[in-house]
């Protein structure tokens, strides 16, 4: 991998995902949705359970577990990392930032590089692309990439479109600057015209809440119910985003590397749905093995289910993953691609808190 | 089983419908036929007639007779 768009400072170094143990099984809907419903779905989706966050704990509580877990494994202390990035939809506050906050309960310096992103499913790749820019720019020796979600708490329970889809999950990724770094390339896409396509409509500066206006339940034409309080997907325009785009960016990618589809040991592509995941694949026309599916039991967790998945198949050193095809798409609508090299990282089994 | 049977098929079985209803029915007339129910129904016709549709095909494809309409393209006649 060569040229002027690739970064070739930084080094993957090691990631820690964590789950809720909290989890939801599709069947406890049956009463509310019927079950014929449940079993069309978790058939479709391939999703039987989702993880479900605690009352009283917040997306960063998790990251904060997943990052302690990723300082023990590599033994760096707190004052080794000089930035911190927090990736989050359901971030504590709208003021101040999480990331803030994490820095003085993770205890990192106070001269470290400090801020929260806020991205939907492409939001993985995202944050890996804005850590490797602060190596590559020589800011930074390392940075802690913070990423969670717990949509649960925006998610209405009589919208069953998403009730059952959405799970919540955290992940930690250390990036560092290395004498053997491992290169990385991007590819980006955006487009506006889909914002409402995934979109909690109250709640910020727009449509402030206000009782009795953004908390009234209404349905829509598909009998789900919610707030304007709540998420709100329109599947088919996700959907459709997501065939499309997915598989553009991957195949861009591809030419822009110089990697072959043979040549590539892992497609990790974003967990949506068996049924998107199945879709860029046959658009692909990649070997199945190659794109694992593995949410039957956390449900689709946003931009954590990149890392999911890898420290659900891949924990440990993995050598033969020196050529990796990272793909999110989602809110935005946005989608991005990475071609990674992750032989050298230490990938931490999923664990639960 | 000729085509149009192994169309019909598809929708019985992907949308959980009867043949009665078959003419005329339209995207999200029945619970089933939603975002999810449309990538399964796409997928058994696909599968019955050894085919791939093109995403624009896909989103058009939003009727009963619209999806035979499309069917034709790919030198798929139903009659």
């Amino acid at each position: 991998m060569d040229g002027e768009r690739v970064l070739s400072k930084a080094r993957i170094v090691a990631l820690s995902t964590v789950i809720p143990e909290k989890k939801l099984s599709l069947q406890e809907l049956a009463e509310l949705y019927g079950d014929d419903y449940i079993e069309r779905i978790t058939k479709s989706t391939g999703i039987k359970e989702v993880t479900v966050a605690a009352e009283d704990k917040t997306s960063a509580d998790y990251c904060y577990e997943a990052a302690l877990k990723v300082l023990k494994e590599t033994g760096l202390s707190p004052s080794d990392i000089d930035g911190l990035i927090f990736l989050s939809e359901t971030p504590d506050y709208i003021i101040p930032n999480t990331a803030a906050i994490l820095q003085e309960r993770l205890g990192l310096p106070t001269n470290s590089v400090n801020f929260d992103m806020r991205l939907g499913c492409a939001g993985y790749v995202y944050g890996l692309f804005q850590a490797s820019m602060m190596i590559e720019c020589g800011y930074c020796k390392n940075v802690l990439f913070l990423a969670g979600d717990t949509m649960s708490k925006y998610t209405n329970v009589h919208d069953r479109s998403l009730k059952m889809v959405l799970g919540d999950a955290a992940s930690a990724t250390l990036i560092s600057r290395s004498d053997n770094p491992t290169p990385s390339m991007y590819n980006f896409f955006v487009d506006g015209s889909g914002a409402n396509s995934i979109i909690i409509p109250a709640g910020g500066c727009r449509m402030p809440i206000k009782h009795g206006v953004t908390d009234v339940l209404e349905y829509d034409a598909d009998g789900n119910g919610r707030t304007l309080e709540n998420v709100c997907m329109n599947g088919m325009d996700v959907m459709v985003f997501a065939i499309n785009q997915a598989p553009k960016l991957i195949n861009g990618l591809l030419e822009s590397t110089g990697w072959s589809k043979d040549d590539v040991g892992l497609f990790a592509l974003h967990q949506a749905n068996k049924i998107i995941v199945d879709r860029i694949v046959k658009v692909l026309k990649i070997d199945k093995d190659k794109a694992p599916f593995n949410i039957e039991d956390t449900g689709n967790c946003g931009f954590v289910s990149i890392p999911l998945l890898l420290s659900t198949y891949y924990s440990g050193i993995n050598s033969d993953l020196n050529k990796v095809i990272a793909c999110g798409f989602g809110t935005g609508l946005i989608a991005a691609a990475a071609a990674l090299d992750l032989s050298q990282t230490n990938i931490i089994k999923t664990f639960s808190v | 089983m000729n085509n149009r049977e192994k169309y019909n098929n598809a929708f019985i079985e992907s949308l959980d419908v009867e043949e009665s209803q078959l003419a005329g029915l339209k995207y999200q007339d029945v619970p089933a036929w939603d975002s999810v129910g449309h990538m399964g129904l796409v997928s058994e016709i696909e599968d019955a007639f050894d085919i791939q549709f093109e995403t624009d095909d896909i989103v058009d494809f939003n009727s009963y007779e619209k999806g035979i309409e499309i069917l034709k393209k790919y030198s798929v006649v139903i009659e």
